[in-house]
């Protein structure tokens, strides 16, 4: 069997084919070769028995007067019928009337006392009993010799074999060519993929259009290289994103540890402008100047803080926290560059606003980056303003970032949560944004939604859950 | 089942049967009676008569004319065997006006000189008329039995036959002697 599984589909299915085809017609054949192999000695018999017959009602008279001549020119009628060797007419005694014989005479090795034929390993014997009125008065004996059937077997068995060889030539060849039918899509499926694995080209696609098996495995195939091609663009995306954040967090850690470097000698200098100011008699003028310094000095000691607290890598650790204090934390870092832009903030804050459950430092960096991009959409505008509210609707805590900048372009509004799309310019954005901040509220099994109108403004609205979901 | 017995026993005589058997058998009886009274039973098997179907019920009448040791014979035969499944009744030497109920008529030698008065009262009757006369044959007797080179033979008169209306098998004719003489 070793032999068998060395084969291929191809092999495999012209040799299982040809293997059944042989066994049924080798059956086939052999069933009827003995059956007329057996039908032939049945009729070869069946003649001789009437011919015995024939000659037994002949030699009535012979016998009956006694007439060897005579019983022998009734037998003479065998000189042409080549298959009787020997025949003979016995009396009543069983001795020989008359006989026949084409060359030696025979010696009979049937029992004669019994009517009928029998087949020996190279003739026929037949024995018929010659009956007058009922009683029997002699015998006819004829010797047959096979010659004639066997050349007949012979010249059949010749024509069944070449008959067989003939037949199972073409149905090798019919085979070899319907074989690929099955084998043809199976052969076609195992190249593709093995090229696939080869070049690992998954948009190539199989092409075979069918109702059965194969057809299914095609389908099936087709749709594992597009699942294949999808997790495979999903990963270089969510690589491409990894780069990103890698890159984000770098530069993040770069300017904490730039902003711990500036707050050494800021707090030095804010220490010599107050000793100025405390010992160096000074005029009103300048000790203003000074005053101003050192709160200078102070607010760049606080901005270099609140910096360092933004850029801590984040915990991940979820709290119960209170919403505003964190709204406020961010809004304190970009007011200044808000107030650069002449932007109002106005706040709104529910009074029954509870605690919020979620991770601080995540929730701070979403609303950083709903007000840049509200900062951004305000370009240009003058008195533009963003109005923070918030508010308890049971069971979740909503906060609702509203803009009044120049509002987002539908087709721009369902794609502003994708990674890396961006409308800034590329030096400036990342497009990182907003996708995070969805991921992040997502993640808090909270929804940001966003609204917006041309020229009206944007809202982002966000909802965040009231306490741990066991809880 | 006798029938076959007698046959055998018959052949078994004429063939080479050692004559302490036939003497055995019938003392008064030689050899070639018992072969020539073998064949005048036989010959009943090749002939067929017009009115047999008829006479299914009724014996089968063999007649004989005159003293020979054969005659004599016919009533061993009547008592071991049947004819045509039918018994046999012998007559011996019957009236001339009983000549009409014989189905088969022997003739001895010793009727030679009233052979043609003989045949004339057969006449065109169905009667198989068998001597084993030298000369019968051409005087118009059917099946006249003679010898030769030591065998019983048999010369058959066609015509007589003929106008016996007698169907004689094509077999017993071809083993016979034809003789076409009607003197």
């Amino acid at each position: 069997m070793s032999f068998f599984k060395k084969l291929n589909i191809k092999g495999k299915l012209v040799f299982i084919s040809i293997f059944s085809v042989i066994v049924s017609l080798m059956l086939f054949s052999a069933i009827l070769l003995v059956e007329y192999h057996n039908e032939n000695r049945r009729e070869l018999a069946r003649n001789f028995i009437s011919v015995a017959k024939i000659i037994a009602h002949n030699s009535k008279g012979a016998i009956m007067f006694p007439d060897s001549e005579r019983a022998e020119n009734v037998l003479s009628s065998f000189e042409n019928e080549a298959q009787v060797d020997y025949a003979v007419v016995y009396d009543a005694d069983d001795r020989i009337l008359g006989s026949f014989a084409r060359g030696l005479s025979k010696k009979t090795s049937m029992d004669l006392t019994k009517e009928g034929f029998m087949y020996f390993e190279d003739h026929l014997e037949v024995t018929e009993f010659v009956r007058m009125d009922g009683d029997v008065i002699g015998r006819v004996f004829i010797w047959i010799n096979l010659l004639e059937l066997n050349k007949k077997l012979n010249d059949l068995f010749a024509v069944a074999g070449v008959t067989f060889i003939l037949s199972v030539s073409i149905i090798y060849v019919l085979i070899l060519r319907l074989q690929a039918v099955v084998s043809g899509p199976i052969l076609s499926l195992a190249k593709l993929a093995e090229n696939i694995s080869r070049s690992n080209d998954f948009s190539v696609r199989g092409k075979y259009d069918s109702k059965d098996e194969m057809g299914t495995l095609y389908r099936g195939f087709n749709t594992m290289l597009e699942q294949i091609q999808i997790r495979d663009s999903e990963l270089r995306e969510s690589n491409e994103q990894l780069i990103h954040a890698e890159k984000l967090a770098a530069t993040g850690k770069l300017s904490a540890s730039i902003a711990h470097e500036f707050n050494n000698p800021i707090c030095g200098i804010r220490n010599v402008l107050e000793r100025v100011d405390e010992q160096v008699p000074l005029p009103d003028r300048h000790r203003e100047s000074v005053k101003l310094a050192i709160k200078e000095c102070s607010r760049i000691a606080d901005l270099i803080k609140q910096l360092m607290d933004f850029h801590r890598p984040s915990s991940g650790e979820f709290v119960e926290f209170d919403l505003h204090e964190v709204v406020d934390e961010v809004i304190h870092l970009k007011l200044k560059q808000l107030e650069d832009q002449s932007i109002g903030v106005e706040k709104y804050y529910g009074a029954d606003v509870p605690a919020v459950f979620g991770v601080p430092d995540q929730i701070k960096q979403v609303i950083l980056n709903i007000l840049h991009n509200a900062e951004d959409s305000m370009r240009g505008i003058e008195n533009g303003s963003i109005i923070v509210k918030t508010e308890f609707v049971h069971p979740k805590v909503k906060l609702h970032i509203q803009d009044t900048g120049h509002g987002i372009p539908g087709e721009v509004r369902t794609r502003i949560f994708d990674p890396f799309f961006s409308t800034k310019a590329k030096v400036k954005g990342t497009g990182l944004g907003l996708s995070v901040s969805y991921g992040i509220i997502r993640n808090h099994g909270g929804e940001i939604v966003v609204q917006s109108a041309i020229g009206v403004g944007t809202t982002f609205s966000i909802t965040l859950r009231v306490k741990a979901k066991s809880a | 089942m006798i029938l076959r017995l007698f046959t055998a026993w018959i052949f078994f005589v004429f063939v080479c049967a050692s004559p302490s058997v036939s003497l055995a058998q019938n003392r008064s009886l030689g050899r070639e009676e018992m072969v020539k009274l073998s064949y005048i039973y036989n010959f009943a098997k090749f002939v067929q008569w017009p009115e047999e179907r008829d006479q299914a019920e009724q014996p089968f009448v063999v007649c004989g004319l005159g003293e020979g040791a054969l005659n004599s014979g016919l009533y061993r035969l009547a008592s071991e065997a049947k004819i045509k499944n039918r018994a046999i009744r012998v007559l011996l030497n019957p009236a001339s006006k009983n000549i009409s109920d014989c189905h088969i008529l022997y003739i001895d030698s010793s009727r030679e000189k009233l052979l043609e008065t003989i045949l004339s009262q057969v006449g065109s009757r169905s009667i198989l008329t068998v001597g084993d006369t030298p000369g019968y044959g051409n005087r118009g007797v059917a099946l006249n039995l003679f010898v030769q080179s030591g065998k019983i033979k048999f010369e058959v008169n066609m015509k007589s036959i003929r106008r016996s209306g007698l169907t004689v098998s094509s077999q017993l004719l071809e083993l016979g002697k034809m003789i076409e003489g009607d003197k």
